[in-house]
Order: C-alpha cells, then sequence, then structure tokens
C-alpha cells in the first residue's frame, strides 16, 4: 500500500502502472468532481458518470501528462469541457436537469429540523434554477467559485479564458442570478443564519 | 474611487471592486480604498449590501456537501480502468497505412498505390483466357455485350445478371 502521495507524485506512479496511486487520486477528488457536475446538471447519477469520465480520461492519458498547474486546475479543465459537451450533445430543458430523487440523507442541510428543511430546501431549488437560467459557461464559473472555492486564475485555467474574461463571465453571471434570485435573497436574509452552515 | 455623497448607480469601477472583494481577489490597499468609498456613498453601500445578501444566499446553497462513500466511484472505475489501460502502455500493432508517409505525402502515395493496384487488376482481368475442353476464349471486358457462339455448342458456364444471361463459356464442336 503506497504512503500519501501529492498529486502530481500519485500521477508519475499512475504512469508506471500503480493503480493504488490512482485509487487515492480518485478518493481526493471524486467528491469535488461529484458536486460540481451535480450542481451543473442536477442529475446526482449523470454526476456520477461524467465523474468516471473524467478519472477515465485522466488515467488514459497519464503518460501525457505534465505537472505545469495545480492538479485540480487540470482535473477542472477536462470536467469543464466535459460539461460544456454534455450540454451541447443534450439540449434538455431546464425542468430535466432538476433531480429531486436525492435522498434526503445526501442533502447538505439534513440535519436542521424539517422546517427549515422545508424552507431550505425551496430556497435551493429556486437558487437552482436561476442558475440553469445562466449559460454554460457562466454556470460552471459559478460553481467553481463557490462549491469549490476556486480562485480566478484557477477558474481561468480551467475554462482556458484569462483572468478577466472570468472576473467579467462571474460579475455578469451574479448580475443575472440577482436579478432571477431577488425575492429568495429578500426572503433567505432571516434564514441566512439558517443556511449557512458553513 | 472618488467618494461621493449620492448616485443612483454603482460605477463600474465600484461593482468591479465589489466583485473582487466579495471573491477575496481584492489587493489589500484597494480594498480600504474602496471601504472609505462606501462610508461615504449611500448608492454604492447600499449595491454592496445587496452583493453580500447574493453572495451569502450562493455560498450557502451551492456549498460542498459530501458524498457519502457508497456513493464514490472507485468501484465502477476499478472495473473501467481494468478494461482501459492507459494509452500509452499498450503496444498497438502498426498497419501498413501508418507506416506511410505523414500529409501531404500520405493521400498521394495511397492514391497511386490504389491506382497501381486498380490498373493491375484491369490488365490481369482483361487478358484473354484460355478455358479448357476446347473452350472459345473470352474477354471478361466484354462479358455483357458480346460472346462469341460457333453453332451449336454445349455451354460449360454462363454468367447470370438477373435473369439475363450475360456470358457463356462454350466448347466448339
Amino acid at each position: 500500500m503506497n504512503a500519501t502521495l501529492s498529486d502530481h507524485e500519485a500521477m508519475d506512479a499512475t504512469k508506471l502502472g500503480d493503480a493504488a496511486a490512482f485509487e487515492q487520486i480518485v478518493r481526493r477528488h471524486q467528491g469535488s468532481l461529484i458536486n460540481y457536475f451535480y450542481k451543473f446538471t442536477g442529475n446526482f447519477e449523470q454526476s456520477r458518470e461524467l465523474t468516471q469520465d473524467v478519472f477515465l480520461r485522466v488515467f488514459q492519458s497519464a503518460n501525457r501528462y505534465k505537472p505545469v498547474a495545480k492538479f485540480t486546475t487540470y482535473l477542472f479543465t477536462i470536467a469543464h469541457n466535459l460539461a460544456i459537451n454534455e450540454v451541447i450533445a443534450k439540449k434538455r430543458n431546464e425542468e430535466e436537469f432538476i433531480d429531486d430523487r436525492i435522498p434526503n440523507g445526501y442533502f447538505p442541510f439534513s440535519d436542521k429540523t424539517p422546517e427549515d428543511a422545508i424552507l431550505v430546501k425551496e430556497i435551493q431549488t429556486e437558487v437552482r434554477h436561476a442558475l440553469f437560467r445562466l449559460t454554460s459557461r457562466e454556470r460552471s464559473a459559478i460553481i467553481m467559485k463557490y462549491t469549490e472555492g476556486m480562485t480566478y486564475d484557477e477558474i481561468a485555467g480551467a475554462t482556458g479564458s484569462s483572468e478577466s474574461a472570468v472576473e467579467s463571465l462571474i460579475m455578469r453571471a451574479r448580475a443575472k442570478l440577482k436579478l432571477s434570485l431577488k425575492k429568495t435573497a429578500e426572503k433567505s436574509a432571516f434564514s441566512h443564519k439558517k443556511i449557512n452552515t458553513k | 474611487m472618488t467618494p461621493q455623497k449620492t448616485h443612483s448607480k454603482a460605477p463600474v469601477e465600484i461593482k468591479k471592486a465589489v466583485s473582487r472583494l466579495l471573491d477575496s481577489e481584492l489587493d489589500h490597499k484597494s480594498a480600504r480604498e474602496l471601504e472609505r468609498h462606501l462610508f461615504h456613498c449611500l448608492a454604492c453601500a447600499r449595491y454592496f449590501d445587496e452583493e453580500t445578501k447574493l453572495h451569502h444566499l450562493l455560498r450557502a446553497s451551492l456549498a460542498h456537501f459530501e458524498v457519502p462513500e457508497i456513493f464514490g466511484v472507485e468501484a465502477p472505475l476499478r472495473q473501467r480502468t481494468a478494461t482501459t489501460p492507459p494509452r500509452g502502455f499498450i503496444n498497438h500493432p502498426r498497419r501498413f497505412w501508418q507506416l506511410l508517409p505523414p500529409w501531404p505525402l500520405k493521400p498521394a502515395l495511397s492514391y497511386a498505390f490504389a491506382v497501381i493496384i486498380g490498373l493491375g487488376l484491369g490488365i490481369g482481368l482483361g487478358t484473354t483466357m484460355p478455358v479448357e475442353n476446347n473452350a472459345e476464349y473470352v474477354s471478361a471486358f466484354t462479358p455483357y455485350t458480346e460472346y462469341i457462339e460457333y453453332g451449336t455448342s454445349e455451354t460449360l458456364a454462363s454468367l447470370y445478371f438477373g435473369s439475363t444471361t450475360i456470358a457463356e463459356v462454350t466448347t466448339n464442336e
């Protein structure tokens, strides 16, 4: 069994055919990718499949991998491209993206009282609906920013654009979300403490 | 960022600065400047409040959630990686066209190769072939329009297109 390796070390080991090293990478980053894809597609099963696709690509191209940037940037570059391709391939409407089959246990705020949980879920649904009104590039950037806490520089690396373009993209996306969520923001103002679990 | 008492709309620079501040991308000096400006400007302060509210809402709603182990992708991925090893690990046998020189010679050579094969095949088929048992010489290039008939004969072989006979090889009596 390998000791804990850094991402770059694990990739080097994967190049040499070390399956355990690759599993370390998967274990470390699968949560982030599932989160990203789930928020992007709204479908939990699909997000798991897309996450697998990302790792499969990483594994297959391990020999060509060069540690020029942060590993997460590399990972999210693949994820972003897959997500955009997914949207292009399946021009599904907004409603189809929303998947309420996700059990309560996996809902981020499930530890709240039932009343709070209902309110929180309502707010979340509105946010998700608003999110799907954005373009796929805007949505991707917002998720990277808010879910993964990535910097403009990292988002620029993953999306293949400049830092200033990312800044404008996020600003534009926030302006659109502000319009869509005007009422929600007011409603959530009093429940802010409730939903802000982090 | 000049301090202003009031204005209906926050200027673009302030909007950008607020956005950068919320995203923790604003340097310390600019953050202090913005703070000073917001202290004096009511419209910008209101804009900042709205943006902060939205920022908190998004941060809470899009927060990272822990994926239970049971939903991890390790197990299905293990199966998939077992069947598709990294590309570099496979020693692919090279096909003959992969040995050809790259573009623009490849298509030209492929074309030339096809022409040579075609010609060779044409010449081969075009040659008159002797048929055993005193049979007539039949040209493979002219089976559709003519075949040689010499009085009474015995058919050795026929070539049909649908129900139409297009060629026959016969013995010469």
